[in-house]
C-alpha cells in the first residue's frame, strides 16, 4: 500500500515536472518579446531593457528554466506580465472559490440528470429510452459549451428574465447567478455520466446475484436500485472525481461565456493577452488538480474494492 | 502592465477584496439612492500610476483620478486644470509660467491628505524622466517632454531635477523649453503630466499603483485585478458641480456581445467596447434601442502598412506601393463594419486639425493599379498580411487579399492575437504588410507624423511598421512642430502628408468610429469625448 | 459473425449508414455540388449595413457576411470537418490501440542477458504511466496555448486532438487485452511457438477491433465539439480552411441578427454526429453479447 502510494505520488510529480517544462517551452517559442509587450508601443530601449532584466529574460534559457522550476518548489509561480506584477499564485487563489463552486454544482447537475437516465436505459438495453438517450447524448456531446451557454443566457436570462445577466460582484450565496453556468456545465457533461452509468449497470445486471434476486421475485425496481446500482456506483464516482479534478483547473469556455470569475476565464484572458506567467501557472495548477483527483479516486477504489491489485494500473477510464 | 515583485500586502488585498465587497454590498446599496454608473471593458488595467499607463483604458481612468496643469474642455480646446489659468508664454515661445492652484487637496479614500504645492509639480514632472523609478522608468512618457530644458540630464541620471522646471514662488512654476514646441501644452494635458503628492508617489510606481492618490474628480475605492474597479466621488473636488456621478463601477474582461446584452437587459449602463459587427443590425433596427446608440468619429486612422525598406520586402518600389494603394476597395472594408466609419483618403482623420477632405491620391481604381504594376515591371509575387484576431481583422484581411489577387499579388492573411501581432510587426521587417490603427495621443497633426513616419522611429518596438525613413519628412516635421500657431502649422502638415502619401508607405483605409449602447439612466453623454472617450466627471446617472 | 447478422437486421444501422454516406459523399463531391467558388465574395451584391444575403435562387442557403455563398462554404468545410473529426480520431484510435495492445499483452518483458541473467523491462507499467500522464494534461488550455504560440493549421489541430484522445482508447484496449492474455487460445498460441506479433495480430486484434471501431465512431462527436471550442477560443483551424465547428464559432455572435448563420453549420454537425452515432450504437449493441442475452 505504502509502496503503491509512493509510486503514484512520484509519477504525479513527474507529470507535473513534464507539464512545467512544456509550459516553459511554450513561452520560449512565443513570438512576442514579453519585455517589449509590457513596455508598450514606442517605448524607450532603456525601459525595455530594465523590464527584461527585472524579469530575468536576459539570462540564458537554462538559467531561466531552473529559476522557474526553483520558484515552483517554493510555491512561487511568478508574477503576471499584464496586471501590474500581481503574483500568479494570488490570482489563482483569488479565483479558486468560484471555480470550486461551479465545478461542484456542474457535477451535481450532471449526476442528477445522467445517473437516473443511465440506470433506466440499462434496465431495458436496446429499448426506446436507451436508443433515444444514446442518440440525444451523442448529439449533446457534439454541442460545444459556448453554444449552449450563449443560448441559455439569451433565452433564460435575457428574454425570460429568470436569471441575472451579469454578476459584477461574486457572491458565493447568490445561487441564481450560479444557476446558468452550472446548468450549462452540467448539461454538456451529462452524456459522459449517462454512458458510464449505463455501461456499469449493464455489467452488474448481468451478474449472477441480480438474476438470483430477480428469480427470488424481488421487486424489479428494488433489485435495480438497491442491489445493482449500489455495486455499479463506483465507476460513476470515479468519473465524478476525475471530472472535478479537470474542472478545478478551470472551466475554460463556460466561465468565459458567463463572465464567471474563475480560473478558466482568467486563463482565456491570459492567452489572449499573452500573459504567459498566468497561463503557465494555470496549466500547472490544472495538472496538479487532475493528478490529485486521480490519486484520490484510485485511493477510494482501493479502499472500497480490495480485489483491485495494487500494481498501480487501476482502471479509471 | 508592469512586472515587478509586489509587497506581500497585495495578497491580503486580492483575496478578501472579493469577499469584503460581497458582504458589504447590502449596506452600501442601502446608503445610496442610485446604483453606481457601471461600464464594462473587454480589457484589463495594468497600472494606476500615470507615469506608466499608456493605453486606451488607462488614460480615461487616470484622467478621473488625477489632474494635469492644463486639460481639455468637452472638445479639444485646452483649458486650465491644476493651473489657475492658462500659462503665460514668453515671446520667444520658450518659457511657460504656471500659476498653480495650491488650495486643491490630494484625497485618499475620500480623506484630505494635504494641499498641492509647487514642489509636487516639479517632482511629478521630473519623476517621468527618472531612471531610478521602480520597477521601470516611464516607458514612453519622456518622449513627450524631452523638449524641456535639462530633461536629458535627468534621463541620464546626472540630475534629479531638470533645469527647465523651476518653482519660482509658492504658487508659480516656470518651465523652459530648449526650442519652441506647439504641442508642449498638449503633452502636459496627457495623464503623464498628472500632479502627484511627492511623499506618497515616491519612486516606486508599483507601490503607488496600489494606493494611488490624486486631486481628480474620483478616488480609487477598490480594485480586484482583472475583475472590477470602483471609483468613488471625491467630496473635496475643486471643480464646482463635478463629478456628476457618485461612483463608477468598471467591470473588466467582459466581451462586447455580453456588454451589449447586459445594457439591453438593464444590467449595465455603458459599453466600453464597440458594438460588435454581428450585433449592429439587430440593435440599430430595434426602436427600443436605436436612439440609445452613441456613435462618434474618433481621432484615429486605420491603415495597412507595407515594409518600405526591408531587404526581402516586395514593397521597396514606390510604384508597387502606389499600385497596392489603388487596388484596395476601402468601401468594402467600411461595409464589413456595417457602414460605420469613413473611407480614408489620406492619413489625418476627419476630427484632427489639418484633415483635408480633398486629399485622396489613390482612389479605388483597378486599372490604375495594374498600370502601375506594369510600369514597375512587376508581374506579381506572394506575400503575407498580418492582422489581429478581432472580429474585424481577418475579414478585412481577406477582403484586401482578394483585391490584391486582382493585380497579381498573392496574399496570405496571418491573424495573431494582439500581443503576438505587435511583437511580430514591430520587429524590424518582421511583416511585409500589416493592418494597424493609430489613435491620437493629443489632437495635433504632429501626432500622426512624428510617432510613425520619422527616421528616429524606424527602430524595433516602434509603430513605424512601414520602416519608412525620409530625411526631408524628418526636417519638415521638426520645423513644423516649432510653429507655435496651429493655423500656421496646418499647411505645413498638409505638405508633409502629401510627401508621405506620394511615397505611400501606408494605405489609409478607414477613419473608425466608437459606437456603444447606453442605458436609460445615463445623462450628459451624447458623444464620446474626442480625447478621453469617457470624461467620467461629466457623465451622470439617474 | 453473429454480430454482423444482428447488425444487418437493425434499421437504425442502415439509417446511420445512409446519413454518413450522405455527409461523406457531399463533402467529397463538394467541387461538383458547390454552385459557387466558396472563397469568392460577391461584394457588389451585398447590403451596405454589413449583413449577409438571405437564401435566394442564386444562393440557395444565402451568403455569409463577407458575401460568399454559404452552401458552397458548407460543402467544402465538410472536408476539413471530416478530416479533423474522422482523421484525428483514426490516428488517436490507432495509437491508443497499439499502446493498449502492447501494454496489455507484454506485461514485463524479460530481455535475456549473457550469463543467464534477464533484464526486466516493465513495458506495461511504463506505457500505462505515460497514458496516465497524458490524461493529466489540461488538454484544452494546452491546445489553445500551443496553437496561439505555434500558429494555426489543420494538421496541428488534428494532431492536438489525436494527442488528447488516444488515452481513452489505450485504457479501453488495455483493459480488454489484460482479461484476454491468459485466455486459452492465447496461451495455446504462445505454447505453439507463435511469435508475439502474430499472437497480437491473429488472436487479440479481432477481439479488440470492434470495440475500438465503435468507440472511434462515438468519439467523432467529442472531436467535432472540441475543435469548435478551440476555434471559439481563437485557436482551431485556420480561417482559410474552415470546419463546421469553426463556422459555428465564427458566426455564433450573429445569433440575434441572422440565426441562419450559426444554425446551418450546427445542423451539419448534428447530422454528422447522428449518422456516426447510429452506426456506432448499433454496432456496439450487436457486439455486446450480454445486451443480446438480456433482450
Amino acid at each position: 500500500m505504502i509502496v503503491w502510494l509512493a509510486r503514484r505520488v512520484i509519477s504525479g510529480v513527474l507529470v507535473l515536472l513534464a507539464v512545467a517544462v512544456v509550459a516553459y517551452l511554450l513561452t520560449f517559442v512565443a513570438p512576442a518579446d514579453p519585455a517589449r509587450a509590457i513596455a508598450g508601443p514606442n517605448a524607450s530601449a532603456a525601459a525595455v531593457e530594465r523590464i527584461r532584466v527585472s524579469l530575468g529574460l536576459d539570462r540564458p534559457a537554462l538559467d531561466q528554466l531552473a529559476a522557474w522550476l526553483g520558484g515552483l518548489l517554493r510555491g512561487d509561480l511568478g508574477v503576471s506580465y499584464q496586471l501590474g506584477g500581481v503574483r500568479v499564485l494570488d490570482l489563482i487563489l483569488a479565483r479558486l472559490l468560484p471555480t470550486i463552486q461551479l465545478a461542484l454544482a456542474g457535477v451535481a447537475v450532471a449526476l442528477a440528470i445522467g445517473v437516473p437516465l443511465g440506470v433506466r436505459a440499462a434496465t431495458r438495453p436496446g429499448g426506446a429510452l436507451d436508443r433515444v438517450t444514446g442518440i440525444l447524448g451523442s448529439l449533446l456531446l457534439a454541442v460545444p459549451g459556448f453554444l449552449l451557454g450563449i443560448l441559455v443566457l439569451y433565452v433564460l436570462a435575457y428574454q425570460w428574465r429568470l436569471f441575472p445577466l451579469a454578476t459584477p460582484t461574486y457572491d458565493p450565496f447568490d445561487l441564481r447567478a450560479l444557476a446558468l453556468p452550472a446548468l450549462t456545465l452540467g448539461l454538456v457533461s451529462v452524456p459522459f455520466y449517462l454512458r458510464v452509468t449505463r455501461l456499469s449497470m449493464l455489467d452488474e445486471l448481468g451478474e449472477a446475484y441480480v438474476r438470483t434476486a430477480r428469480a427470488k421475485g424481488l421487486h424489479p425496481r428494488g433489485v435495480v436500485w438497491r442491489h445493482a446500482f449500489r455495486n455499479a456506483v463506483l465507476p460513476v464516482v470515479t468519473l465524478a472525481g476525475l471530472d472535478l479534478g479537470f474542472m478545478l483547473g478551470g472551466v475554460v469556455v463556460i466561465e468565459s461565456v458567463f463572465g464567471w470569475p474563475g480560473i478558466g476565464s482568467q486563463a482565456v484572458r491570459a492567452i489572449s493577452q499573452e500573459d504567459l506567467p498566468v497561463l503557465m501557472g494555470t496549466l500547472l495548477f490544472g495538472t496538479l488538480c487532475i493528478v490529485v483527483a486521480s490519486l484520490v479516486v484510485d485511493l477510494v477504489h482501493v479502499l472500497l474494492d480490495p480485489r483491485i491489485a495494487l500494481d498501480g494500473t487501476t482502471e479509471t477510464a | 502592465m508592469r512586472s515587478f515583485p509586489i509587497p506581500a500586502r497585495y495578497a491580503a488585498l486580492a483575496i478578501p477584496a472579493v469577499l469584503a465587497v460581497a458582504s458589504l454590498a447590502p449596506t452600501a446599496s442601502a446608503q445610496e439612492d442610485v446604483a453606481p454608473l457601471s461600464i464594462a471593458f473587454a480589457s484589463d488595467v495594468s497600472t494606476f500610476d500615470p507615469a506608466i499607463g499608456y493605453d486606451a483604458l488607462s488614460f480615461p481612468i487616470e484622467h478621473a483620478l488625477y489632474d494635469t496643469l492644463v486639460t481639455y474642455d468637452e472638445g479639444t480646446t485646452l483649458v486650465p486644470g491644476l493651473a489657475a489659468a492658462m500659462p503665460t508664454v514668453s515671446d520667444d515661445g520658450l518659457t511657460y509660467t504656471f500659476d498653480i492652484r495650491t488650495d486643491v487637496p490630494f484625497v485618499r479614500q475620500g480623506e484630505v491628505v494635504r494641499n498641492v504645492t509647487v514642489d509636487d509639480v516639479v517632482f511629478s514632472l521630473n519623476r517621468l524622466f527618472r531612471p531610478d523609478l521602480l520597477p521601470t522608468p516611464s516607458p514612453i512618457g519622456p518622449s513627450f517632454y524631452s523638449v524641456i530644458e535639462g530633461a536629458d540630464d535627468v534621463l541620464a541620471g546626472t540630475a534629479e531635477s531638470a533645469s527647465g522646471i523651476r518653482a519660482i514662488d509658492d504658487d508659480t512654476v516656470e518651465i523652459t523649453l530648449e526650442h519652441p514646441d506647439r504641442t508642449f501644452l498638449n503633452a502636459l494635458a496627457m495623464p503623464f503630466g498628472s500632479i502627484l503628492p511627492e511623499e506618497l508617489a515616491g519612486m516606486d510606481a508599483g507601490a503607488f499603483s496600489q494606493d494611488p492618490v490624486g486631486t481628480g474628480p474620483f478616488y480609487l475605492e477598490s480594485y480586484v485585478p482583472a475583475e472590477r474597479i470602483v471609483l468613488r466621488r471625491n467630496p473635496h473636488y475643486w471643480r464646482e458641480g463635478f463629478p456628476k456621478a457618485d461612483a463608477i463601477e468598471m467591470r473588466l474582461g467582459i466581451d462586447p456581445s455580453a456588454q451589449l446584452l447586459q445594457v439591453q437587459g438593464g444590467a449595465l449602463d455603458m459599453m466600453g467596447s464597440n458594438i460588435a459587427t454581428a450585433d449592429w443590425n439587430a440593435v440599430t433596427t430595434d426602436p427600443a434601442f436605436a436612439d440609445r446608440v452613441i456613435s462618434s468619429e474618433l481621432i484615429a486612422t486605420n491603415w495597412m502598412a507595407m515594409d518600405t525598406s526591408g531587404p526581402d520586402s516586395p514593397f521597396t518600389d514606390p510604384l508597387v506601393r502606389r499600385a497596392v494603394s489603388h487596388a484596395i476597395d476601402k468601401a468594402n472594408l467600411v461595409r464589413l463594419q456595417n457602414g460605420r466609419g469613413v473611407v480614408a483618403g489620406c492619413i489625418f482623420p476627419t476630427q484632427l486639425p489639418g484633415h483635408d477632405a480633398a486629399c485622396d491620391p489613390y482612389p479605388y481604381d483597378e486599372a490604375a493599379a495594374r498600370a502601375l504594376m506594369a510600369e514597375a515591371g512587376n508581374t506579381g509575387f506572394s506575400t503575407q498580411l498580418y492582422t489581429d484576431t478581432s472580429a474585424a481583422g481577418p475579414p478585412a484581411g481577406a477582403s484586401i487579399a482578394a483585391d490584391l489577387a486582382e493585380i497579381g499579388i498573392d496574399v496570405e492573411v496571418v491573424s495573431l492575437d494582439f500581443g503576438a501581432l505587435m511583437g511580430t510587426i514591430t520587429t524590424p521587417h518582421g511583416a511585409p504588410m500589416s493592418l494597424i490603427g493609430w489613435g491620437q495621443d493629443f489632437p495635433d497633426p504632429s501626432d500622426f507624423v512624428d510617432p510613425m513616419f520619422t527616421c528616429a522611429t524606424a527602430v524595433e518596438g516602434s509603430v513605424n511598421v512601414a520602416w519608412y525613413c525620409d530625411r526631408a519628412v524628418d526636417e519638415a516635421a521638426a520645423a513644423a512642430r516649432q510653429v507655435t500657431d496651429l493655423d500656421e502649422a496646418i499647411p505645413l502638415y498638409q505638405d508633409i502628408q502629401g510627401t508621405i502619401m506620394e511615397a505611400a508607405p501606408v494605405v489609409p483605409l478607414q477613419f473608425p468610429t466608437q459606437d456603444g449602447l447606453i442605458s436609460e439612466r445615463v445623462t450628459g453623454f451624447e458623444e464620446y469625448h474626442p480625447v478621453w472617450l469617457w470624461d467620467f466627471a461629466t457623465i451622470g446617472i439617474e | 459473425m453473429r454480430a454482423w447478422s444482428a447488425l444487418r437486421r437493425d434499421p437504425a444501422f442502415w439509417v446511420g449508414v445512409a446519413l454518413a454516406g450522405l455527409v461523406v459523399g457531399a463533402s467529397l463531391a463538394a467541387p461538383l455540388l458547390a454552385p459557387h467558388d466558396p472563397d469568392h465574395a460577391y461584394r457588389e451584391l451585398m447590403p451596405l449595413d454589413g449583413g449577409a444575403l438571405p437564401p435566394s435562387a442564386t444562393f440557395p442557403l444565402g451568403t455569409d457576411p463577407d458575401g460568399r455563398d454559404y452552401l458552397s462554404r458548407l460543402l467544402f468545410a465538410g472536408r476539413a470537418t471530416l478530416l479533423v473529426g474522422v482523421g484525428a480520431n483514426l490516428v488517436a484510435v490507432l495509437l491508443g490501440m497499439v499502446v493498449g495492445l502492447v501494454a496489455g499483452y507484454a506485461g514485463t518483458l524479460r530481455v535475456p542477458l549473457p550469463l543467464g541473467h534477464h533484464l526486466p523491462i516493465p513495458v506495461e507499467g511504463f506505457l500505462m504511466r505515460v497514458t496516465d500522464a497524458a490524461l493529466a494534461f489540461p488538454a484544452l488550455l494546452l491546445a489553445v496555448a500551443a496553437s496561439a504560440v505555434l500558429g494555426r493549421s489543420l494538421g496541428l489541430v488534428a494532431l492536438i486532438i489525436a494527442a488528447v484522445l488516444w488515452t481513452t482508447t489505450a485504457r479501453l484496449v488495455y483493459g480488454r487485452v489484460r482479461t484476454l492474455r491468459s485466455a486459452a487460445f492465447v496461451v495455446a498460441g504462445r505454447a505453439l511457438g507463435s511469435d508475439t506479433g502474430a499472437i497480437l495480430r491473429r488472436h487479440l486484434l479481432p477481439f479488440v477491433l470492434p470495440l475500438v471501431l465503435v468507440y472511434g465512431a462515438l468519439g467523432i462527436a467529442t472531436t467535432i465539439a472540441f475543435e469548435a471550442t478551440l476555434s471559439f477560443l481563437g485557436a482551431g483551424t485556420p480561417a482559410s480552411d474552415p470546419t463546421w465547428g469553426r463556422m459555428l464559432a465564427e458566426t455564433v455572435a450573429w445569433y440575434r441578427t441572422d440565426l441562419r448563420l450559426p444554425l446551418l453549420p450546427g445542423l451539419a454537425i448534428a447530422l454528422t454526429v447522428l449518422a456516426f452515432t447510429l452506426v456506432g450504437e448499433a454496432a456496439r449493441d450487436a457486439a455486446e453479447p450480454r445486451t443480446q442475452a438480456l433482450r
